[in-house]
């Protein structure tokens, strides 16, 4: 994907302690914590289904292909 | 001694000329769908003359003439003919003047040059090895990544030409899954080094440990996906299956093997549905992916209304060798339609638009070492972003719109060439990864926002399954991967992290834990 210089994010603007707290605050609140459990709920999902939707079942692969 | 003809290009001289060097001259041209397709697209691609080279020895009809037609009582030819395509418009004399090494002839011979057609000298099915030109570039954005140099010599003039090879099928040595099976070994066979079998020796080698329902040769019976598998196995690769009813998978997959330019076959059944007549099955049918129009515009949502966001997603063509109608035949991709993917095949009244492709199963030619299959790379990348996203939500990481993500199999000789060539990747980690000891084959995954990379993530593709092994990531953005990095670096996320199971996801999450000092 094409990146042109002007749309290049800038860099050095925040420090990283300034983030964890912002974490920290944000996970130990309620709302932080419900959205982790959802999103570790969401996360197996997804990831289960994509495995699930990929598999090909044994008779598919006996299945003639004759056009 | 051979003749050398030209003739100026049209669709009834391309039909003329099937016909002459088809067995006894009754190649039936004319009542076949492919001339229609082949005129479409010599005019799309600009062709005004045609060289006939007759007679002309093709190593793949040369097999098969061997393995099967010499047998026929009836006289079959060994020789083919080939027919060279040309853009400049010139004339009989043009061919005396390549002779006597008349540059500015040689020159426009060479610079206008679009490839070749073989002509095999049977009753119907004529089109043999075919190197064409892929369309090109202009107003729309295609890739070909399993196209190649093919090359051939015209009178002692080297002419190249960039594709992949096509040809009808033949009922009698090949069905459509060898024919597809065929043009992938081409690239296959160039990417992996090994010999490309002709059609009726894939045919053969398909068929040798699983009989068909019916003799092997004549081969209308077809092949099974799981024959189609032995035959890749008898080239010294390995078959890798995914189920992609699911059309999202499909485009994902299919695309992020093909950015290493591995064409993949597509299994699946072809529906005839005309509007105000009851829907067809033709039946199931093979053909190989040779290329996609690149993803523009909004991604969907991947499998759903509130899913990750894949760039290939948004893909609206694929490009496929189709023995039924032609070499980088289109098909056009409708998300949300009961029918999403509308081939160019013609319906029973001749016409195309009303005949649609159902996916089942992508069928990939792999080399062994490349262990770790597209579907586990696209499971860990759901999961991340189903992690980061209530983050960016959160205002975490102080992203506008929510990451999207493109996935691709890379080499490393062509993936360090590009960390070399890209000077946005924070410098001390562009310096690293070149340096870096990586393996043969790797996953890239790049997440963008705003049409703008951030980071990409580098995954071992010859890696243990259970291995989940980053190699390492490239960071362009430094506000976002400190975020990922803080979010890494919380215990209770670590811990909600971990518990999800996903390895991928953890080693990934843990990269930007273990380097947010550098970053």
């Amino acid at each position: 994907m094409p990146d042109s210089p002007e749309q290049r994010p800038s860099n050095n603007t925040l420090e990283i302690a300034d983030i964890e707290k912002r974490v920290d605050e944000w996970v130990s609140s309620k709302k932080g914590t419900e959205q982790m459990l959802a999103a570790r709920e969401a996360a197996r999902d997804a990831a289960e289904k994509v495995l699930s939707d990929a598999e090909v079942q044994p008779e598919q692969l006996h299945k003639t292909v004759n056009l | 001694m051979s003749t050398y003809e030209v003739e100026s290009y049209s669709i009834s001289t391309l039909g003329q000329l099937l016909d002459r060097y088809s067995y006894r001259g009754a190649g039936y041209s004319q009542g076949k769908s492919h001339l229609s397709y082949f005129d479409d697209y010599l005019t799309a691609i600009g062709a005004r003359t045609i060289v006939i080279e007759h007679p002309y020895t093709d190593r793949d009809y040369l097999e098969d003439y061997v393995a099967y037609y010499a047998r026929c009582h009836a006289s079959y030819d060994r020789r083919c003919a080939r027919l060279h395509f040309f853009s400049a418009q010139f004339e009989k004399d043009a061919i005396e003047r390549m002779l006597e090494a008349h540059e500015a002839t040689l020159d426009q011979f060479r610079s206008s040059y679009l490839g070749f057609m073989v002509v095999r000298p049977l009753p119907s099915t004529v089109i043999g090895r075919t190197c064409l030109v892929t369309y090109g570039n202009i107003g729309r954005d295609r890739a070909f990544p399993s196209a190649g140099i093919y090359k051939a010599n015209l009178l002692g003039v080297p002419l190249a030409v960039c594709s992949l090879p096509f040809q009808e099928q033949d009922t009698d040595v090949a069905a459509c899954a060898t024919s597809a099976l065929w043009s992938v070994f081409n690239a296959t066979g160039r990417l992996f080094q090994h010999s490309i079998p002709s059609p009726a020796e894939i045919t053969k080698a398909s068929a040798a440990s699983q009989r068909p329902a019916n003799r092997t040769l004549p081969a209308f019976n077809g092949l099974s996906a799981a024959q189609m598998a032995d035959g890749i196995r008898s080239v010294g690769l390995e078959p890798s299956y995914v189920g992609v009813a699911n059309l999202d998978l499909l485009l994902v997959g299919a695309t992020a093997y093909l950015r290493a330019g591995i064409p993949a076959l597509l299994l699946g059944e072809i529906i005839e549905a005309i509007p105000g007549s009851p829907q067809l099955s033709r039946g199931h049918h093979a053909i190989a992916l040779a290329g996609f129009s690149l993803p523009k515009g909004p991604a969907r949502a991947f499998t759903g209304t509130n899913g990750t966001l894949f760039s290939a997603t948004s893909i609206i063509r694929l490009y496929a060798h189709d023995d039924q109608v032609g070499p980088f035949s289109r098909i056009v991709v409708h998300a949300g339609a009961a029918h999403p993917l509308l081939t160019s095949w013609p319906d029973k009244n001749k016409t195309r638009g009303h005949v649609y492709f159902r996916p089942e199963i992508l069928l990939v030619p792999l080399y062994h070492k490349i262990r770790v299959p597209v579907q586990s790379i696209i499971s860990i990348v759901v999961s991340l972003d189903e992690w980061l996203e209530p983050a960016r939500l959160a205002g975490i990481i102080q992203l506008k719109q929510r990451i999207e993500w493109d996935v691709g199999l890379i080499e490393i000789a062509q993936l360090k060439a590009f960390i070399h060539g890209d000077k946005d990747i924070i410098p001390d980690f562009r310096a690293r990864a070149l340096r870096d000891d990586m393996p043969r084959y790797l996953w890239q995954i790049d997440a963008s926002c705003d049409g703008v990379r951030r980071f990409s993530i580098l995954l071992d593709a010859t890696d243990l399954l259970q291995g989940g092994n980053v190699v390492g990531v490239l960071p362009y953005d430094k506000n976002a991967c400190l975020a990922v990095a803080a979010l890494a670096r919380n215990p209770a996320v670590s811990n909600y992290i971990k518990s999800t199971g996903n390895r991928g996801l953890e080693t990934i999450v843990k990269w930007f834990a273990d380097n947010a000092a550098q970053l």
